[in-house]
C-alpha cells in the first residue's frame, strides 16, 4: 500500500495516493478516525476505516456510491454514532451538542436551509453577521465570499431564481462564510461545471493555506487531485 | 372527429388503471364508510347548529339577506382569486400535455374537468341554501316556495362561481384587481343598500326566503348563469399551454404532499415567491442582534406585500371575532372556532423567519449563535406584529360592541401566542412518524388513516380548541392554561428531537 494512502480496511484492491504529505508528519491530528465502522440492521454501511489529518490538510474521501462516504461524514459531524471505533476532533470526542464543537466544525451535507424571502447577499451577510462583530467586516467578508464563488452578479437574486448549479455555489458560500477549523463537505462539486469546480478548489486551497482541516467526499478526480493531501478510498460494504 | 380522438386518448389513459370488480366494490365500501362516519355527522352537526335557537336568531335577523349578498360576493371574489392559482380546467400533467399539445380544441379537451368542478360547486351551494332554507321552513319562518327559489338561485350562483373560477384561470393577472373591485363594491353596497338591487350578488340576497318574493331576482341570476355557460368555451380556448402545465404541475406536487400528510409543504407549493424589494437592505449588522433579526424579518414581509397584507387582515379579523365571541347573544363557539383557524392561517406568513430558524436548528450549524438564541431572535417580529394587530382589533371591537376590554384583550393575546407556538412546533414536526402507519383494526375497518390525518391537522385543530377555551376565560382560565401546558410540552419534545 502506498504509505500516503489511508484506505478502508475492508478494501483489498490497491489504490493510488495523490500529492499526500507523509501521515507520520501528522503529529497533532485535528481529525482522528480510528477503526470506525457503521452497521445498521446487520447491514454494513461503513467498513472499518482509519485515518488522521492535521491542520492545513485536505482529505479526499473516494469510493463508489454506497461505500459509506456520507455515513463517515455524518459520524464526523456527530449526527450518528459509529458502531465501532473512535472519532476525535482536536483531541476531543465528537459532541455535536457542544457549542465549541459546533463553532470549530462546519458541515455541508446537502444544501443548508434557505429562506425564500432573503436574497443571496442577505443570506451570506446574515450568517456572517452572527460570527463577525463589526458591520464593516460583515460587508467585506460577504462580498469576498460571493466573489470567491462567482456569485457577485447573482447577489440580488432570491433562492428560487437560481439554477441548480448556482444554488450549489450559494450553499457553499453560506458554509464558507463562517469560520471553522474543520470543514466537512459531501460531494461539493455536485451540479458544478468544470469552471465552477475550479472556483471551489481555489476556495478549499485558500482555507487549507489558512490552516483548516478539510474532509471532502468527492467523485471528482480533478477536485481530489487538485486539493487533497490524503486520499481515503472506501470500499463498497458487502 | 375531435371528439372521437379525445375519447380514444381518454380510453388509453383510463385503461392504465383498469379497476376490477373487487376494486370498484372497495371504492364503494370506502365511500359509504366516509359518508357514514364523516359526512352524515357533519351534516347533522350543521343542521343542529342552524336549527338551534341561536342559529335561527342569526338566520332570521334583519341583516340576513344582506349577509347572503356579501357571502356571495366574497365567494365570487375568492373563486376568481383561486383560479389564478388552480383553475377548474385541469388534468393530470401528462394527459394535459398530450391533449393540449394536439389539435383538439381546448373547449373540448377541458370540458370534463370543468363540468366536474362545476357540479361540485353547484352541489355545495345548493346544499348550503337547502340547509338554511329548510331550517327556516321547519321553524315556520319561510314558505316552501321561497326555499325552492332560494335553492334555485344557489344553483345559478354555483354555476356563476365555477365560471368565475375559470375566469381567474384564464386572466391570472386581472384576478387580484377584479376581486378587490368586487369586494369593494360589495362593501359599498352594505352602506348603500339601494346598490344591492343593481348587483348580481344583491339579486341572490333578495331570493333569501325571508326577503319576500325573489322570482325576479332569480330570473336575473339565472340569466347570468346562462350567459356564463355560453362564454365558457371561449374562456377554455383562451387558456395557454404554459398556464395549464404550470398549474397542473403545482397541483400534482401539492396533492402528492397532501397524500403524505405534509400539508405545510403542500401549501408552500402555492405560496407566492418574492420578486419585489430585492434591493431593500434586509441585513443591517448591529451590536444589537435583536435589531438585525427584527429588521431582517420586516424586510422579508416587505418583499411579499400581498401575503403580508392578507396575514395582517386575517389577524385583525381574528382579533375582532374573538372579541365578539365574548358578547352575550352571539354564537360564541362558532365565532371563536373561526377566529382560531383564521389566526392559525395568519401566523403562517408572519412567522417565515421563525420557521426558517426551526429548519436551521434541525440542520448542521451555520450561524454563530445557538439554535435557541436564533429562534428567540426570530420570534420577536411575529410576536410584536401579532400582538399589535390582535389587541388593536380586539380593543376597537370591544369598545364599539360593549365587550369587557380586559377579557377581549386577554383572549386575543392568548390565541395569538398559542398560534405562534403552534406554527413553530409545526415547523419542527418533520415527516409522518412510521409508527402511525401501523394498521388500527376496528369493526369499521382500518382507522390508521384517521390517526394520520389527526397528526397532520393537529396544529390547526389545537388553534381552534385554544380559541374555544379562550371564550370561557371570564369563567375560568384553567382549560386554556392546561392546553398551553400540553402544547408547550409537545413543542419542547419536538425541539429535543429536532435532529
Amino acid at each position: 500500500m502506498h504509505p500516503k494512502d489511508f484506505r478502508s480496511n475492508a478494501l483489498s484492491a490497491p489504490s493510488t495516493a495523490k500529492n499526500a504529505k507523509d501521515p507520520a508528519s501528522v503529529l497533532s491530528p485535528v481529525v482522528s478516525v480510528d477503526a470506525v465502522s457503521m452497521t445498521a440492521n446487520d447491514t454494513l454501511l461503513l467498513p472499518p476505516t482509519t485515518f488522521q489529518s492535521g491542520p492545513g490538510q485536505v482529505v479526499a474521501l473516494r469510493g463508489e456510491n454506497g461505500s459509506g462516504k456520507t455515513t463517515l461524514l455524518r459520524a464526523l459531524a456527530g449526527r450518528i454514532r459509529p458502531t465501532t471505533g473512535t472519532i476525535q476532533v482536536s483531541c476531543q470526542p465528537v459532541n455535536e451538542r457542544d457549542p465549541e464543537f459546533r463553532r470549530r466544525v462546519a458541515v455541508m451535507i446537502g444544501l443548508p436551509p434557505m429562506a425564500s424571502d432573503l436574497t443571496v447577499f442577505d443570506h451570506v451577510a446574515l450568517v456572517a453577521s452572527t460570527w463577525e462583530t463589526s458591520p464593516g467586516s460583515v460587508e467585506a467578508l460577504t462580498r469576498r465570499v460571493l466573489d470567491e464563488f462567482g456569485l457577485t452578479e447573482l447577489a440580488a437574486r432570491f433562492p428560487h431564481e437560481l439554477s441548480s448549479g448556482q444554488t450549489q455555489l450559494f450553499g457553499l458560500a453560506l458554509v464558507f462564510v463562517r469560520p471553522f477549523n474543520v470543514l466537512l463537505l459531501d460531494e461539493p462539486e455536485q451540479r458544478l461545471d468544470p469552471g465552477r469546480v475550479e472556483l471551489l478548489a481555489q476556495a478549499i486551497l485558500f482555507r487549507r493555506a489558512a490552516g483548516a482541516t478539510i474532509v471532502a467526499a468527492t467523485h471528482s478526480s480533478s477536485l481530489a487531485d487538485c486539493t487533497a493531501d490524503l486520499t481515503v478510498t472506501l470500499g463498497t460494504p458487502s | 372527429m375531435s371528439a372521437s380522438r379525445l375519447s380514444a386518448a381518454l380510453e388509453i389513459w383510463h385503461a392504465r388503471r383498469e379497476r376490477t370488480g373487487s376494486n370498484k366494490a372497495y371504492v364503494l365500501y370506502a365511500f359509504l364508510l366516509v359518508a357514514v362516519i364523516v359526512i352524515v355527522p357533519v351534516v347533522r352537526a350543521l343542521w343542529v347548529i342552524v336549527s338551534s335557537p341561536a342559529g335561527l336568531a342569526v338566520l332570521t335577523s334583519a341583516n340576513a339577506s344582506a349577509a347572503v349578498s356579501l357571502i356571495v360576493a366574497a365567494l365570487w371574489a375568492g373563486a376568481i382569486l383561486a383560479g389564478q392559482k388552480r383553475g377548474p380546467a385541469l388534468l393530470p400533467p401528462f394527459l394535459l400535455h398530450a391533449l393540449t399539445g394536439s389539435s383538439i380544441r381546448r373547449a373540448l379537451t377541458l370540458r370534463m374537468p370543468v363540468l366536474r368542478a362545476t357540479a361540485i360547486v353547484v352541489a355545495m351551494c345548493a346544499a348550503g341554501a337547502i340547509l338554511v332554507g329548510m331550517a327556516l321552513f321547519n321553524d315556520g319562518h319561510a314558505q316552501l316556495a321561497g326555499v325552492i327559489v332560494f335553492a334555485a338561485a344557489a344553483v345559478a350562483t354555483g354555476v356563476v362561481t365555477a365560471v368565475l373560477w375559470l375566469v381567474g384561470q384564464a386572466f391570472p393577472r386581472a384576478a387580484l384587481p377584479v376581486s378587490l373591485i368586487l369586494l369593494v363594491l360589495a362593501g359599498m353596497s352594505l352602506s348603500v343598500p339601494e346598490m344591492l338591487t343593481f348587483t348580481p350578488w344583491g339579486w341572490v340576497g333578495t331570493t333569501y326566503p325571508l326577503a319576500g318574493s325573489g322570482v325576479l331576482s332569480l330570473t336575473g341570476t339565472a340569466a347570468l348563469a346562462i350567459a356564463s355557460i355560453i362564454v365558457t368555451p371561449v374562456l377554455l380556448n383562451r387558456l395557454t399551454g404554459m398556464q395549464l402545465s404550470t398549474q397542473a404541475a403545482r397541483w400534482e406536487r401539492a396533492t402528492a404532499f397532501s397524500f403524505s400528510f405534509d400539508f405545510r409543504a403542500a401549501t408552500a407549493v402555492y405560496e407566492a415567491e418574492p420578486h419585489l424589494g430585492r434591493n431593500i437592505r434586509a441585513i443591517t449588522p448591529s451590536r444589537h442582534r435583536w435589531a438585525t433579526f427584527f429588521l431582517r424579518d420586516v424586510a422579508g414581509q416587505a418583499r411579499t406585500p400581498g401575503r403580508s397584507l392578507r396575514a395582517i387582515t386575517a389577524a385583525a379579523a381574528a382579533g375582532a371575532l374573538i372579541a365578539l365571541s365574548f358578547m352575550p347573544g352571539t354564537p360564541s363557539a362558532l365565532l371563536a372556532g373561526v377566529a382560531g383557524i383564521v389566526i392559525y392561517g395568519a401566523t403562517g406568513p408572519l412567522t417565515k423567519g421563525l420557521q426558517h430558524a426551526a429548519s436551521v436548528a434541525g440542520d448542521y450549524p451555520l450561524y454563530g449563535i445557538s439554535d435557541r438564541h436564533l429562534v428567540l431572535l426570530h420570534t420577536l417580529f411575529p410576536l410584536i406584529a401579532l400582538l399589535a394587530v390582535l389587541t388593536t382589533s380586539a380593543t376597537v371591537t370591544a369598545l364599539t360592541n360593549g365587550v369587557p376590554l380586559g377579557v377581549a384583550l386577554t383572549g386575543a393575546g392568548a390565541i395569538g401566542i398559542l398560534a405562534l407556538v403552534l406554527r413553530f412546533g409545526s415547523a419542527l414536526k418533520g415527516p409522518l412518524p412510521p409508527s402511525l402507519l401501523t394498521p388500527v383494526n376496528t369493526p369499521a375497518g382500518d382507522l390508521s388513516g384517521v390517526m394520520q390525518i389527526g397528526w397532520a391537522i393537529s396544529d390547526p385543530l389545537i388553534a381552534i380548541l385554544g380559541a374555544l377555551n379562550a371564550t370561557v376565560l371570564p369563567i375560568t382560565p384553567i382549560p386554556l392554561m392546561m392546553l398551553a401546558v400540553c402544547v408547550g410540552v409537545a413543542v419542547l419534545v419536538r425541539w429535543k428531537k429536532r435532529r
